[in-house]
């Protein structure tokens, strides 16, 4: 990698003024809570300013691991993270390919895929609640066509909750990978299709044989993003079912938000906190290394 | 160069003390340039389209143009989620609104300690016109037990009862609202007989399900128990309270609810009854106006209220019932003019004049004494909740008020939430004793 030098302290202190603003904001909103986070996940604290913080060392990680909620958020975010990566890259893939075959009202489809980007998550969250609730459209659109027999509250049925919110998260991400695919497949030469097509590759075989592997990167690049993308989603569960009923649909991410705004357990709130982080931090060193040790 | 140097050090100045300046905005307690100007904060749940809000704003604007240099942030919240998640953050922080309600009593301490909460009993004593006229019960609720003073001024009370609909009730054969527990299971099953919902639930809405159980709870161990729970004389596995939420399953059992109620939000639960799709909804005085109001609820004029029926077996407590009772709390950090100016918001807020306006108008009692009520003005349904409700010999607010543990708002009603999706009275009990075990750990 070539760094650039800096000639002299005058150019170094330009450098720094101008790093300065974005570094006060990264420091206040993301190292100083950060920290916050590390500090109250060894206290006990009651949420009341001026009431005592005790330190209760590794109490509130324990408690962590042993809280059923906790187990259930965990199982939650795995159906999530599996289910997220097995549809969204593969179903972002081939939308792109299609679309970049620019046929005809390519560019419509392309952007009603990635309009559910454009909104935000919470919003989308709140639109599809009105259609899963259960006296909401999908229910109703059931009955009307005679399928009285499958209406269930979708949100609330335990066999269902967790996989009606995936579905909405799978939706609402396809557009996103989609783009990033779209990006990587204007990298590959056409003159290698072209190749292909004089030697005989068909449309399936160049599919298999050419875009993905020259995607490679691409794509392991969205199966990370969706990782860590999974792992943190909040809004969507928030909107749709604040977690519940009864922590059913909780994701560590809620579960944190539960335990320290709902139930004022600061402490328990921000050791769950640092686990999220080091979930984050273990799936993004391991994703680096595969895509390090693939691309060695 | 010199001068480009000066120039990026005022932009970069320039940008990171703005945002500096932006994250302290709302740390000035109340001050802004001039000592002259001061900002009162509101946080309270009196946000929306009712009369009852309409007043308050009226009140605020009438307090803005006698004291036009008070600038006033009205932060209200009607969703008590919002509500609740703005007030976790303000009490985390200390940077508490002015004006503010945080529901229970028990709980109250840890903010006395620590300076949140302002003693109003020298206020009251002071301005005994205004003071004078609360009703003794309800300035005794604030009183804290192991503390001096009053902590709140009363702003809302009345019966939470059993609003329902005349005309589905003669339909389904039921002649008279049920008085005792059998009773109305059987009014359920009648209702059910002719399709309709008995009872409109919104437990996804947690508080819905919070206050059945509540009303159970009253008329089978009575609102002493309540004050046991929170004393830790009683446990929430004791055989006679798991009773209490094993009522809430029979009901659900016996089908009094949607099916779906616990993935329905109050409002919908709210909509079913005012369209006349349920019989029946338990709800407070703040739902009077809404009831009475024809193009809101068509059919206003077929709705009743009663109290929530007793067990046979419990006579002594038949008049045990669930009331409502809102406070506007004060900050206890504020002082000179700014406490001056709060307190006297509050009074225009609370004072005989406007619980007057709110009554007549919007169905909303203020508890107190001196209303000189012109009944003619008010809705057959707001005296009739008056009248039933004045008979109450104990009453309760949430079982959950009297509790230390400010987390058993959302644990108990999270947990009876849990009932509504199979969980059975013996579970939820559990995890509702368990947060208390926790906490003593």
């Amino acid at each position: 990698m070539h760094m650039i030098k800096l000639k002299n302290n005058n150019a170094r202190f330009f450098v720094f003024l101008f790093m300065l603003p974005s570094l006060l904001i990264y420091l206040l909103f993301q190292i100083l809570p950060l920290a916050g986070a590390l500090y109250f996940s060894v206290m006990d604290w009651n949420g009341i300013a001026g009431s005592p913080v005790t330190f209760v060392g590794g109490k509130n990680f324990l408690e962590v691991f042993q809280n059923k909620d906790f187990l259930i958020a965990l199982k939650n975010m795995g159906t999530m993270v599996i289910f997220s990566v097995l549809f969204h890259t593969p179903i972002a893939l081939l939308t792109a390919v299609v679309i970049n075959t620019k046929c005809k009202g390519y560019r419509m489809f392309k952007a009603l895929f990635f309009v559910p980007t454009v909104f935000p998550l919470s919003a989308a969250g709140l639109m599809w609640y009105f259609v899963f609730m259960p006296t909401g459209a999908f229910n109703s659109l059931l009955s009307t066509v005679g399928l009285g027999g499958f209406v269930t509250p979708w949100l609330v049925n335990q066999s269902t909750a967790m996989n009606t919110i995936v579905f909405v998260n799978i939706w609402a991400g396809i557009g996103y990978y989609m783009v990033i695919i779209l990006a990587g497949l204007t990298t590959i030469p056409e003159e290698v299709h072209e190749a292909a097509a004089i030697d005989g590759a068909g449309i399936v075989k160049k599919f298999f044989w050419l875009t993905v592997p020259m995607l490679k990167s691409t794509l392991t690049m969205c199966i990370v993003m969706d990782i860590i993308g999974s792992v943190k989603v909040f809004d969507l569960v928030f909107a749709m079912t604040g977690g519940g009923p009864n922590g059913l649909t909780n994701l560590p991410t809620t579960l944190l938000y539960n335990e320290t705004f709902k139930y004022k357990h600061m402490g328990l709130g921000s050791a769950i906190g640092v686990v999220i982080l080091a979930i984050c931090l273990a799936g993004t060193l391991i994703s680096n290394a595969v895509v390090k040790h693939k691309s060695d | 160069m010199k001068l480009k140097k000066w120039t990026a050090l005022a932009v970069a100045g320039v940008l990171a003390a703005g945002m500096l300046t932006g994250c302290n905005a709302s740390g000035d307690n109340g001050k802004t340039e001039s000592d002259e100007k001061v900002t009162i904060r509101l946080l309270t749940r009196m946000a929306g389209t009712s009369t009852q809000v309409s007043i308050f704003n009226d009140v605020l604007e009438e307090f803005k143009e006698k004291y036009p240099h008070v600038t006033i942030i009205d932060d209200s919240q009607s969703d008590e989620g919002a509500f609740n998640n703005m007030l976790s953050t303000c009490i985390a922080s200390g940077d508490m609104p002015h004006i503010f309600r945080i529901q229970g009593v028990a709980n109250l301490s840890d903010y006395i300690d620590n300076g949140l909460l302002l003693d109003v009993s020298p206020y009251l004593a002071e301005d005994s016109e205004w003071g004078g006229g609360f009703s003794e019960g309800s300035l005794a609720y604030y009183q804290v037990p192991g503390y001096e003073g009053t902590y709140a001024v009363p702003m809302e009370s009345g019966l939470i009862g059993v609003y329902y609909n005349r005309e589905l009730f003669s339909q389904a054969g039921i002649e008279t609202f049920p008085k005792t527990w059998d009773e109305l299971l059987e009014a359920i099953d009648k209702l059910n007989a002719i399709g309709t919902i008995p009872i409109a639930m919104g437990a996804q809405s947690t508080y819905m399900a919070g206050h059945l159980h509540d009303q159970i709870f009253y008329k089978w161990v009575g609102t002493e128990a309540a004050k046991a729970l929170g004393s830790r004389a009683m446990n929430w596995t004791d055989e006679e309270v798991v009773q209490t939420l094993q009522y809430v399953k029979d009901l659900i059992d016996a089908n009094a609810f949607d099916q779906s109620a616990a993935g329905i939000t109050a409002d919908v639960a709210g909509a079913q009854f005012q369209q006349g799709q349920a019989a029946m909804m338990i709800t407070g005085p703040w739902s009077i106006s809404k009831f009475t109001d024809v193009e809101q609820t068509p059919v206003a004029e077929h709705i009743d209220v009663e109290k929530f029926p007793y067990f046979k077996e419990k006579p002594e407590f038949k008049l045990d019932d669930m009331q409502i009772l809102s406070p506007y709390m004060i900050s206890g950090k504020l002082e000179g003019e700014e406490l001056e100016l709060t307190i006297e918001l509050v009074k225009m807020l609370t004072n005989k004049e406007i619980a007057k306006r709110y009554a007549e108008e919007a169905a909303f009692l203020i508890p107190r004494t001196d209303i000189n009520l012109d009944e003619s003005k008010c809705t057959e349904l707001f005296i009739k909740n008056m009248e039933i409700g004045s008979t109450s010999k104990g009453i309760g607010v949430d079982v959950f008020d009297f509790d230390p543990l400010s987390s058993m708002q959302d644990r108990t009603r999270n947990s009876i939430l849990s009932i509504f999706v199979n969980a059975a009275a013996e579970e939820a009990a559990a995890e509702i004793q368990a947060e208390i075990d926790n906490a003593y750990d």
